[in-house]
């Protein structure tokens, strides 16, 4: 069978995902439903998260990797599978028990402009968790309140305000501010980005990677944007219709990806570079993503690989490690290296030097600014 | 000389604004419903001071005063007005201004009071239907159907008929059977609304949100739901009220309403639908009859739909941004 990452015993996992399977049933009927079929949208989910880690989770949309931080965190009840955040197995609490367990792992919205009550101010968004948990009782919530905002870059006169009075950047930090107002270790940033101006985007990113460092948060940061996953995650996954397909430390997936739809994703990646552009040569995806009601046979990804081997067709391809903790999923990540063009991987090196590049402009200037 | 650029905390020289004050000032300036929202309030003040603003008691008979034209109506020799019968008096010489009045009265009761109580089913019935297992939000919206299915009027008519005769049915001269009958019908719409409303908010982020902070299932339909489907349901109250001010006068005009009342003390002596009724039998012999609370009961309906027109188109506009 498949050979997993290391689980169950490594005492610096704050969490650890095993074999999370999210299957939706799909039924038709009004009064007398039956069940016609079943959507899997996480098919078998494993990997770990270390203490002060952030993992990076990648992939085209519809992949499940959204499903996927819903189910960690219970929002949605995972149909197999085990979370084990601290020892303690997520998937069986219920009730007060699960209410509790909330403290501890929260998540960050992707839309800015849904995540927040619009009847609601922001001092009654920020402090409504804190007193259904009773971490402050009477005048220090709204004390609590301020120092969030001030926390989050935002002034503490606004608690007065309401979310259509924002920005989405402000929004997305109150959003923040909410989420860090249970005081969690662990937070799911489910796309917090995708939604904001690129202007924006980096800001936020910063503040994410501020506050992780002040507050030794671990982060399960969700996007479909290689350069702002890679500027976050100290280990990346990739994921293809509901299971992860590469998983890697995040600069060796970067310039040495294994699995060929990981390099297809990089060389779509945009470099603002018309020299690099003009050589571009990306790999493109034949067809779309399969329906996840009725997914391929095998590997999941033989329908538009471009190095399909028959094989792949028959066989699902274990989830193998390649060395220093390099996991794929795909009967030809030896050679996949050599098939990928060479001027892919050219490029493929320098987004990595663009990204990096970018970064530190981008830091510059949101000190400054 | 440079000007400093505004920063974020110049935001602090303005007020918060809710939505709810937003929407305020969104209708305010609309003027076709800020001429229905004035319409309103002056019937409503009517209604409240009835006794204090009416000339007469409406059910005083003066004998030797039946069908005074109104007092401009000076035409016919034989029918002269009578100076303190304002806009004339009925067949049984009573004063129809005061009558007005206090029909009025009744009519916005009729509009407020099954209201409240088709608002109170309808967001119960609404928030189960929209939050509960699947099985009781088919059960639910399953009776809501039925319910609805009913021909309304017929129903209503049936359910006065049978019950006239009991306390029940005599109690405020037939006032609160009315009130049930039309809330017993009327109550499906709302369900429905509520349910919609709630099936679409439960989906959002801040819902989502909200359960993954741990809070509990009644907050999160208390404060996060329920103030997130009010527009939709004031609006929905708005363009409700005219239909039963306006199905009480159809009942009462055919007969099966509010019974008339001959007690000086009555508070709720007669409605509009009534002294319809009672003009149209004497249309030849005394058409302001029929005139006055035609268009009293037309005004008031018309203030209604502007109204509510207006706090559409306040409310509506999507709730964020």
């Amino acid at each position: 069978m498949t050979s997993l990452p290391p689980r169950s015993g490594d005492a610096a996992n704050l969490i650890e995902v095993q074999d999370l399977e999210m299957h939706f049933p799909v039924t038709r009927g009004i009064v007398f439903q039956r069940r016609v079929g079943t959507i899997k949208a996480v098919d078998g989910l494993s990997f770990s998260i270390k203490k002060g880690e952030t993992l990076g989770l990648v992939g085209e949309s519809g992949c499940g990797k959204s499903t996927t931080g819903r189910a960690i965190l219970q929002l949605y009840r995972p149909t197999n599978g085990h979370v084990i955040f601290e020892g303690q197995d997520l998937t069986t609490l219920k009730g007060d028990a699960l209410r509790k367990m909330r403290r501890r792992v929260q998540m960050i919205f992707q839309d800015p402009y849904a995540s927040l009550n619009p009847r609601m101010t922001v001092g009654d968004i920020i402090g409504e968790p804190i007193k259904v948990h009773r971490l402050r009782e009477g005048k220090a919530v709204r004390e609590r309140v301020d120092e969030l905002l001030g926390l989050v870059g935002l002034n503490s006169a606004f608690a007065n305000r309401y979310p259509h009075e924002f920005s989405g950047g402000q929004r997305q930090r109150i959003g923040i501010a909410r989420a860090l107002a249970v005081e969690p270790q662990f937070v799911v940033c489910d796309e917090p980005v995708s939604a904001l101006d690129v202007s924006i985007q980096a800001q936020v990113v910063n503040l994410l990677e501020e506050l992780q460092q002040k507050l030794g948060l671990t982060y399960l940061f969700i996007a479909h944007d290689l350069s702002v996953v890679k500027h976050i995650s100290d280990r990346v996954a990739v994921m293809y219709l509901g299971k992860i397909v590469e998983l890697s430390e995040g600069a060796k997936l970067y310039s040495m990806p294994l699995h060929p739809y990981t390099q297809a994703l990089l060389s779509a990646v945009p470099i603002p570079d018309p020299k690099v552009e003009q050589q571009r040569r990306r790999i493109i995806l034949e067809g779309d993503v399969p329906s996840p009601l009725n997914p391929p046979s095998g590997c999941h990804f033989h329908t538009r690989c471009p190095i399909m081997i028959p094989k792949c067709k028959e066989e699902e391809p274990p989830f193998t490690d390649y060395g220093d903790g390099h996991f794929a999923a795909c009967w030809r990540a030896r050679e996949s290296a050599e098939l990928m063009p060479t001027v892919a991987r050219k490029q493929a090196e320098a987004i990595a030097a663009r990204i990096a590049a970018d970064i530190a402009k981008v830091k510059v200037k949101s000190k400054v600014g | 000389m440079t000007v400093a650029a505004p920063t974020l905390n110049d935001l602090n020289i303005q007020k918060p604004r809710s939505l709810w004050a937003d929407a305020f000032r969104r209708l305010s300036r609309n003027r076709a419903a800020m001429v229905g929202l004035v319409v309103v309030v002056i019937y409503v003040l009517i209604a409240i001071f009835a006794p204090l603003i009416a000339p007469k008691n409406p059910v005083e008979q003066t004998s030797g005063n039946s069908l005074r034209p109104p007092v401009w109506v000076t035409d016919n020799p034989k029918r002269m007005p009578n100076p303190e019968n304002l806009f004339g008096t009925d067949t049984n010489g009573r004063d129809i201004l005061s009558r007005l009045i206090y029909g009025v009265r009744v009519s916005l009761i009729v509009g407020l009071v099954p209201q409240l109580i088709i608002v109170t089913i309808g967001i119960t019935i609404g928030l189960i239907s929209g939050f509960a297992e699947r099985w009781l939000d088919n059960l639910l919206m399953r009776i809501t159907e039925i319910v609805a299915s009913f021909p309304d009027l017929l129903f209503i008519i049936t359910l006065t008929v049978a019950f006239r005769d009991t306390a029940f049915g005599k109690a405020f001269n037939g006032l609160l059977l009315i009130f049930t009958a039309l809330a017993a019908v009327g109550w499906t719409g709302m369900a429905r609304l509520v349910r919609g409303q709630v099936l679409s908010l439960k989906e959002k982020e801040f819902i989502e949100a909200a359960r993954a902070l741990g809070i509990p299932t009644p907050t999160i339909l208390f404060r996060h739901i329920l103030p997130n489907t009010m527009a939709p349901i004031i609006v929905a109250i708005s363009f409700s009220i005219p239909g039963l001010i306006l199905a009480e006068a159809i009942l009462t005009f055919l007969g099966v309403g509010m019974k008339p009342s001959v007690d000086s003390t009555n508070a709720l002596p007669t409605s509009l639908g009534q002294m319809m009724s009672e003009g149209f039998s004497n249309l030849s012999s005394g058409p302001w009859m029929l005139l006055f609370p035609v268009v009293m009961i037309s005004t008031l309906v018309l203030s209604f739909t502007f109204l509510g027109d207006g706090l559409r188109d306040a409310l509506d506009p999507r709730d964020s941004a």
